[in-house]
């Protein structure tokens, strides 16, 4: 009598997959002023493109880096010049947080030293999806700042439904109350004019000074800075020209990429021009 | 350039590399932080002392986020070796 395999492989895994009993897949589709396009696979030919298994350990695949590399895509992109690429698969976690005691009721001396606590995720690994696009596909006349965001939608009978946009980290757990938490999840940047309050009138520094007094004094309000911060961008570093208030991540293509050993965590305000955000973007492209 | 960036998590700063020297910002010059800082290339390097080392989280080449660590070998924590 034979018994199914329990586990997707059966050997040691290489990129062609063949000791693989699970072979994960994606498509890639653009949609565009309401049209949808899939995109081709450059490399391969066709429209399906793979995800490299897990990194289950070094027995099963002794060389990750070398085995991931093969699942390096080109896409060509309709309308622009080059193609762009793409890869889906397990990485290192490259946010940097300390979770745990910030939601405990921020358990930690938030004036102590900036590198003193430990970076919770610093163990762990998350499936990413990265898309390299060139600039010139992106941006739009003379304007190089974009804005991004993403969202993330499950099957609701027949039609997909958004349950999730993230742009600058964090802003639904720690900006948006919990009345418009789902609302929020829904929405789209263009709308963010409904959670405006959230903004100029955060609750973050309540919290602060209930938990540490007068050492967290409350600032006044509005917070105007805020609004630049979260939904313009700067004034000539990374709000667009024309600019419709959206909470996004807002990039100047303008700017070339730091070399990483020259970059610092606080992006701009550690006076590098070059990532505004290098917990999110280490490296803007 | 005209910046009006204030805050951003990590710290509040006033002038550009001034942060958490400023006394005339909305939170008096305090450098509200998480501690967490760029971690090195494992989980052995959680905490960090001094200079960060980007090159140890991110890499140079797409797609820029790091090799995930193994699910085997395991240390005595779990944390891959």
């Amino acid at each position: 009598m034979k018994t199914a395999t329990p586990l997707i492989l059966a050997g040691r895994v290489d990129a062609t997959g063949a000791n693989l009993n699970v072979q994960q897949t994606y498509t890639l589709t653009l949609v565009r002023h309401g049209r949808r396009e899939t995109l081709r696979n450059e490399t391969l030919g066709g429209e399906v493109f793979f995800k490299p298994a897990d990194n289950i350990g070094t027995k099963a695949i002794p060389d990750y880096d070398d085995y991931a590399r093969s699942f390096i895509y080109e896409v060509s992109i309709p309308d622009c010049s080059a193609p762009a690429r793409v890869f889906v698969g397990q990485r290192k976690d490259g946010f940097v947080v300390n979770l745990g005691e910030v939601f405990d009721l921020v358990h930690l001396n938030p004036v102590g030293p900036r590198d003193g606590e430990p970076n919770t995720v610093s163990d762990k690994n998350v499936t990413s999806l990265a898309l390299e696009v060139p600039i010139g596909c992106l941006t739009r006349g003379k304007d190089p700042v974009i804005g991004g965001w993403t969202t993330a939608s499950l099957r609701d009978d027949d039609h997909w439904k958004q349950v999730s946009r993230l742009g600058m980290p964090l802003v639904n757990e720690l900006i948006i109350g919990l009345p418009d938490k789902d609302k929020f999840n829904a929405s789209r940047p263009v709308d963010d004019g409904q959670f405006l309050h959230y903004v100029t009138n955060p609750f973050l520094p309540v919290l602060l000074n209930s938990q540490f007094g007068n050492a967290a004094v409350m600032p006044a309000s509005p917070r105007n800075d805020l609004v630049a911060a979260f939904l313009t961008g700067v004034k000539g570093l990374n709000q667009p020209l024309k600019v419709t208030p959206g909470e996004m991540l807002r990039l100047n293509t303008s700017i070339q990429p730091t070399p990483p050993p020259a970059q610092n965590d606080l992006g701009v305000l550690g006076a590098i021009w070059r990532a505004f955000r290098t917990a999110v973007a280490p490296t803007t492209m | 350039m005209d910046i009006t960036l204030r805050v951003a998590e990590g710290a509040l700063c006033g002038a550009i590399g001034n942060c958490g020297a400023e006394t005339s910002d909305p939170n008096h010059g305090l450098p509200y932080t998480d501690g967490a800082r760029a971690a090195g290339p494992d989980a052995a390097h959680a905490h960090v002392t001094g200079e960060i080392k980007a090159a140890d989280t991110y890499l140079p080449i797409f797609p820029y986020l790091n090799t995930p660590f193994p699910g085997s070998p395991n240390g005595l924590n779990g944390v891959a070796k």
